[in-house]
């Protein structure tokens, strides 16, 4: 089975102006995986893939798709990836099937194979029942998987997905994300979302960026294991002072207030801090009504790395 | 001629794809041209255009002679604002809604790209072109105009069209704004045909150099009923530079 191939970004920077958007940065993504893109606004996320697509060019470093240099070769590269841009930007004035046979005879598909890969792509995105109908006409769900479509035409093993749920309602977005599971399958693929749940969900590593610097790259279970930084959530009979003195207690990182609770973040490495907590609560004359230890989620990791 | 989708070193599943050439050129063209004739915009400017043309003949005619040549001079003019108006949709208009970006990651050769923009173009200007032929046969109809003067004035309708349409193509790469490409195409040509113009009350150099580079200075041969090499040299001239730039625009970009 066809499981995608490699892409690499080595050392790549790229400025507008002066601003610099992508700074030094260097990762790659292998066959077969789903390689999640995570960062704030204006962290150099759209740049980054629009690098990887060959819409923009560096302006130092390289870029290389299943081993060719997009600056060598950018058809040859090109062909390799499907790229779905933010917001879907499919033109409305054409038929779904008539787009996508549009899109495949630009990737110079032969006549002969054109009309089973629209056929093919219209399936895979769950487009049968609307493939006759303007893309106008359509809703943003719609046309959210005709974008989709079009990055799949030629079954090119590297995708591209800008943000492929923004928009969508949770039905739409469960069947989109099913979609992307499946097609992992047989791609490769680079996942840009801020939904982190959806990474989480879909991706085995991914790449953390702020202020156009790759912060991060580590598999997602690494991110989320309990050891580099879980959390114990308690209900005291006086949370005001329980949080006062839970703040001193070592190998605290952050204590907060969420509803009733009392939330209790431990550094990278604190280890288990249930006995030190309990302890301290006790002799501080507090009531441990109920303690629990959750594991760190994407989020927590996420949000500690964009803010050190 | 096909060739094999370059080895992914694991794929199993591989689809033929051909080399990239002329059917892709054709593909774009194709899809330009239906986009804007299959538009209100398109129609729009091809009723626009016509309606101009026909009031044009009527002021024209009020001399009771059947000669064009103030006609076609006005067209020539007026051809300046269809192409910024045309060529604004090619790369400009399409990169606001973002379509753009997918067109230039496809693998497609800049050639490829802006060969197919500019095909879609004056096929759409060959449409107007050919909707003002009423306006000369109605004048046929009327009189005995010198056919001489009328096919010069149309080999110059669209040699001054193709060259438009380069350089619209190359200042509409150069901007997202739609209408900054309006504005930017019509300002440059107007500016090089008024600028020969202009350049008549001048003396010396200045004077030779403005004439030269004006279109303005190269029409009035094909007014006049002939068809001289050096004319026809200076618009083909005028349309590779525009293509040449758009090129450089559309590569630097990509």
């Amino acid at each position: 089975m066809n499981a995608g191939v490699s892409a690499q970004l080595h050392i790549v920077s790229r400025s507008f102006g002066t601003r610099l958007a992508l700074d030094r940065a260097s990762f790659e993504i292998q066959p077969g995986e789903v390689l999640g893109l995570l960062g704030p606004n204006g962290a150099g996320k759209t740049t980054t893939m629009r690098l990887l697509t060959g819409y923009l060019r560096p302006s130092a470093g390289r870029v290389t798709i299943g081993g060719i240099d997009l600056a060598v070769d950018p058809v040859g590269a090109r062909r390799l990836v499907g790229y779905l841009p933010e917001g879907s930007p499919v033109p409305r004035d054409l038929t779904v099937r008539r787009y996508l046979a549009w899109r495949a005879r630009l990737l110079a598909l032969p006549r002969a194979t054109r009309r089973t890969e629209v056929e093919r792509v219209c399936d895979m995105a769950g487009l049968d029942d609307v493939a006759g109908r303007r893309i106008g006409q359509l809703s943003r769900g719609y046309r959210q998987r005709v974008g989709l479509a079009q990055a799949l035409i030629g079954q090119p093993p590297l995708l591209v997905l800008d943000e492929p749920t923004v928009g969508l309602d949770p039905r739409q977005v469960a069947t989109t994300r099913n979609l992307i599971a499946r097609l992992a399958r047989q791609h490769a693929v680079l996942l840009s979302s801020h939904l982190l749940t959806e990474v989480a969900q879909l991706c085995r590593r991914v790449v953390v960026l702020d202020g156009g610097r790759v912060i991060t790259t580590a598999p997602v279970r690494e991110l989320t294991d309990p050891t580099t930084g879980g959390r114990l959530r308690l209900r005291l009979s006086d949370p005001d002072l329980g949080v006062t003195v839970l703040r001193g207690v070592a190998g605290v990182e952050a204590v907060e207030r969420r509803g009733g609770d009392v939330i209790v973040r431990s550094a990278p490495g604190g280890g288990d801090l249930a006995p030190a907590v309990s302890a301290a609560v006790v002799a501080a004359g507090i009531g441990l009504l109920e303690m629990r230890s959750e594991s760190a989620t994407l989020e927590d990791a996420y949000l500690r790395l964009v803010s050190e | 001629m096909t060739t094999a989708r370059p080895s992914t070193g694991r794929s199993s599943a591989r689809l033929e794809v051909r080399q990239p050439g002329v059917g892709q050129v054709m593909a774009i063209a194709g899809r330009d041209t239906r986009a804007v004739l299959g538009s209100l915009f398109g129609v729009g400017l091809v009723a626009g255009f016509s309606a101009l043309s026909g009031v044009l003949v009527v002021v024209d005619l009020r001399g009771d002679e059947a000669v064009l040549n103030d006609w076609f001079g006005a067209l020539y003019v007026a051809m300046g604002l269809l192409a910024a108006v045309l060529t604004m949709r090619s790369f400009a208009d399409e990169e606001r809604t973002g379509e753009l970006e997918l067109l230039l990651t496809a693998p497609l050769r800049t050639w490829q790209i802006v060969a197919g923009k500019f095909v879609g173009a004056v096929t759409v200007l060959g449409v107007v072109i050919v909707c003002t032929v009423a306006c000369p046969l109605v004048v046929a109809a009327m009189g005995d105009p010198d056919a001489g003067p009328i096919v010069t004035g149309y080999v110059g309708l669209l040699a001054v069209g193709l060259a438009f349409v380069a350089a619209g193509l190359a200042v509409s790469a150069s901007t997202s704004s739609p209408l900054v490409s309006t504005a930017g195409t019509a300002g440059l040509l107007l500016a090089l045909w008024f600028g020969g113009l202009l350049g008549a009350g001048l003396r010396g150099r200045p004077r030779v150099i403005l004439d030269d580079f004006s279109p303005a200075t190269h029409v009035t041969g094909f007014l006049r009923g002939t068809l001289g090499v050096a004319d026809l040299w200076y618009f083909a001239s005028f349309a590779v530079v525009g293509l040449a730039a758009t090129m450089m625009v559309v590569r630097w970009r990509r």
